[in-house]
């Protein structure tokens, strides 16, 4: 059995397709015959209904025509060509009557003839009997009313009340004439409803009986199809099923060239694929196993230098804090420093003031040793010649020693008669000793007296120097303090600058405090995805072990 | 200068010339013999001149030098219109010669051969004392024998010691034999 499995289902295919295309045609011409059946009957039946309504009309008209007629007879003010004309009236629709009561026999026959079934044809040939019977009812009516418009015509109010009751006798016979029509066209209208259920249910028969016919077919081909296709697909699926179960070490066996063995050869090169595939898929998932434990131990560092950030974010925090406690503290610090400058620029004011002072009276000091100076100077000058006189004394007296040795000298050459003159030289040398020996002392003290007067003089200039000096360093005091006032002047603003920069530092370190409160958020959001990403990659860890324990599975 | 050094020095002066005064009476009444000295001061040593042989006391003058001179001859100098040779006391006694020439006291001899003088550093004054006894070789207030007190021979013909008069002792020159050797 060579056919292929494509081409046994196509077999199958077209078979049930015919079968169902026999049914729906055979369906389709029972369903026609039924529609053109009822066609047929319904417009026969529409047709002699329609004639009937008209005849009962024109009965009906000419009843009140005739009726008008008499009642205009009888009023005697209408104008005669109306009641003239209402008498042509009348005598037309009398004929029309006439010719429809014939129309109506005529077509009730020709249906009778051309009716298919006995009992339509029976129905119709009692509507033309009864048809009949109403046409010469309806004859035997106008013979009658014809007296009746005469009289009107000659305006005999007798003779039409007499003939009323007749005609209106008449009248009643012809319409329940025509009712005895309607009925017995009510009779072929259920006949030809009997026949049109008859065709049905011979139509519903005969397709129930193909359908079944058709389905019988239809479990004959899928057993056929059934038996070669699913047989050799069960052990393909038997195969299947083993691989799915991880044992890849099966082949499945080929033989033919149909498509179950082109798919045992395809499933065969699969299952080899599927082993390499394994092999690489277990070496992969080591790996990724590792790689995942390596995530692991990475994001737990991460998460412990996220904790480590965070922590110096917080003491970078209470660092800044501290800054700006301390800055608020250098603030008021330098504000102090601002008052102690300030009073120290006034305090240094005065200072200028009495170094001013000072300066003022060193230079009156300095003028009065001058002028002591120029005063021992010329006490200098006087000693000069104390001196003088002095050594003037000193030399009368040495003259005065000599003369009195000379005068002893006399004496003595003079014998005992310069005896006494000798002693008057004796107490003249030891005047001019004495003399001399004052002198000398007075020599001694002028001479103290001179170191004295030099002495002060030297003092005296020192002091001129001293408050010469002192007047200089006054100055240099003076230019000192004004110095030290401009550099406490300097300060103050220095330190105004300093007050102002640690309000701008302040400021900025409150918006360093926004960065760090962002940076600490920051670090929170990051410690969250941390903690994340941790668990995301124990995750990773778990999935990878299933994984491999999943790739344990297939055997190969 | 205090007052009370100053009361001193007046009471001191005033005392030395009251006893100057009252041994006035005594000299004049003293039978001993006295001899005349003129003290003359030479450098650190005293000298005694008797007094006899001394002619006159002068003051320094220029001295115009003499070529070929003894080292004691100093030079000569023009006296009242005459020539004098002056010697240099200490340096004729071999002593350390005087200070500068010009300075000090010229002494003019008397008699003689030649006209003398001798340059001193000051005449201090005339000193009499009693001429040395043989009986009271050791008395205290006499000139003593050049032997006695220890002296070599030479000029020297006596030695007054200190503490007799005013001032220190001195040393009697014996002119004639000191001039001996310049005049011979």
């Amino acid at each position: 059995m060579s056919i292929s499995i494509g081409k046994r289902i196509l077999l199958g295919f077209v078979a049930i397709t015919v079968v169902i295309v026999a049914l729906g045609l055979y369906a389709l011409d029972q369903i026609s015959a039924v529609r053109d059946n009822m066609n047929t009957i319904v417009k026969r039946d529409l047709t002699v209904a329609r004639q009937l309504d008209d005849l009962g009309n024109k009965a009906r008209d000419m009843g009140l025509l005739r009726r008008n007629a008499v009642m205009a007879a009888l009023m005697r003010n209408r104008p005669e060509a109306e009641l003239i004309q209402i008498v042509e009236t009348w005598r037309r629709m009398g004929q029309e009557a006439d010719a429809l009561f014939g129309e109506v026999v005529r077509t009730a026959n020709g249906y009778s003839a051309t009716a298919p079934a006995p009992a339509r044809a029976a129905a119709w040939k009692k509507l033309a009997e009864t048809a009949e019977a109403a046409a010469g009812d309806f004859r035997q009516l106008r013979a009658v009313s014809e007296p009746q418009f005469t009289a009107i015509a000659a305006r005999d109010a007798e003779a039409i009340e007499a003939r009323n009751e007749p005609i209106n006798r008449m009248q009643e016979v012809l319409l329940a004439d025509i009712e005895r029509t309607r009925e017995a066209l009510d009779a072929g209208i259920a006949a030809g409803q009997q026949r049109a259920a008859e065709i049905y249910d011979r139509s519903l028969w005969s397709v129930i009986l193909t359908l079944a016919a058709s389905v019988l077919l239809s479990i004959l081909i899928t057993a056929l199809i059934r038996r070669g296709v699913v047989k050799p697909l069960e052990d393909v699926m038997q195969f299947a099923e083993r691989v799915g179960g991880g044992d890849l070490s099966g082949t499945l066996a080929t033989k033919g060239d149909d498509e179950i063995a082109r798919l045992g050869r395809t499933l065969n090169g699969m299952v080899a694929g599927l082993a390499d595939l394994a092999r690489t898929n277990r070496a992969a998932t080591a790996d990724l196993n590792a790689a995942a434990a390596e995530i692991r131990a990475s994001a737990q560092e991460q998460a412990a230098s996220v904790e480590e950030q965070f922590a110096a974010v917080q003491e970078t925090a209470a660092t800044v804090d501290e800054i700006t406690h301390s800055g608020a503290q250098i603030g008021k610090r330098a504000g102090e420093v601002i008052a102690t400058a300030q009073s120290t620029a006034q305090t240094s004011r005065a200072g200028l003031r009495a170094v001013a002072d000072t300066a003022k009276a060193m230079e009156a000091i300095r003028e009065q040793a001058e002028a002591v100076a120029g005063n021992i100077v010329a006490l200098s000058e006087k000693t000069q010649a104390i001196g003088d006189i002095i050594t003037t004394v000193n030399d009368i007296s040495e003259r005065t020693h000599l003369l009195a040795l000379n005068a002893a000298i006399e004496a003595a050459a003079a014998g005992d008669s310069g005896r006494s003159f000798a002693v008057v030289a004796s107490e003249m040398k030891l005047l001019a000793d004495q003399a001399k020996a004052a002198t000398g002392q007075v020599r001694t003290i002028l001479g103290e007296i001179q170191r004295g007067i030099n002495t002060s003089v030297m003092l005296t200039e020192e002091a001129v120097k001293r408050a010469a000096a002192g007047k200089a360093r006054s100055d240099t005091t003076q230019r000192t303090i004004e110095e030290i006032t401009a550099r406490v002047e300097e300060s103050v603003q220095t330190f105004q600058q300093i007050v102002a920069s640690t309000n701008q530092q302040q400021l900025g370190i409150e918006q360093v405090m926004g960065a760090l409160q962002n940076i600490r958020q920051a670090s929170q959001q990051t410690a969250a995805g941390t903690r994340e990403v941790e668990a995301a990659s124990a995750n990773l860890t778990e999935l990878a072990q299933a994984l491999m324990t999943l790739a344990e599975r297939y055997r190969h | 200068m205090n007052g009370a050094a100053e009361a001193a020095r007046r009471r001191a002066l005033r005392e030395a010339r009251t006893r100057a005064l009252a041994g006035r009476d005594r000299t004049a009444r003293q039978r001993v013999t006295l001899r005349s000295f003129l003290v003359c001061a030479c450098g650190e040593d005293r000298y005694g001149l008797p007094l006899a042989q001394v002619a006159q006391v002068l003051p320094a003058r220029p001295v115009t030098a003499v070529p070929d001179a003894p080292d004691a001859l100093l030079g000569v100098v023009a006296l009242s219109g005459r020539v004098v040779s002056l010697l240099g006391l200490a340096r004729a006694l071999g002593r350390p010669g005087a200070a500068e020439p010009g300075a000090g006291h010229i002494v003019v001899l008397r008699g003689g051969a030649a006209a003398v003088a001798l340059a001193v550093d000051r005449v201090e004054g005339v000193v009499a004392i009693a001429a040395s006894d043989p009986d009271l070789p050791n008395a205290t207030e006499s000139l003593l024998d050049p032997a006695v007190a220890g002296l070599g021979p030479g000029a020297v013909s006596g030695y007054a010691p200190a503490g007799t008069h005013a001032g220190d002792g001195f040393v009697a020159v014996d002119l004639p034999r000191l001039l001996r050797r310049y005049l011979s």
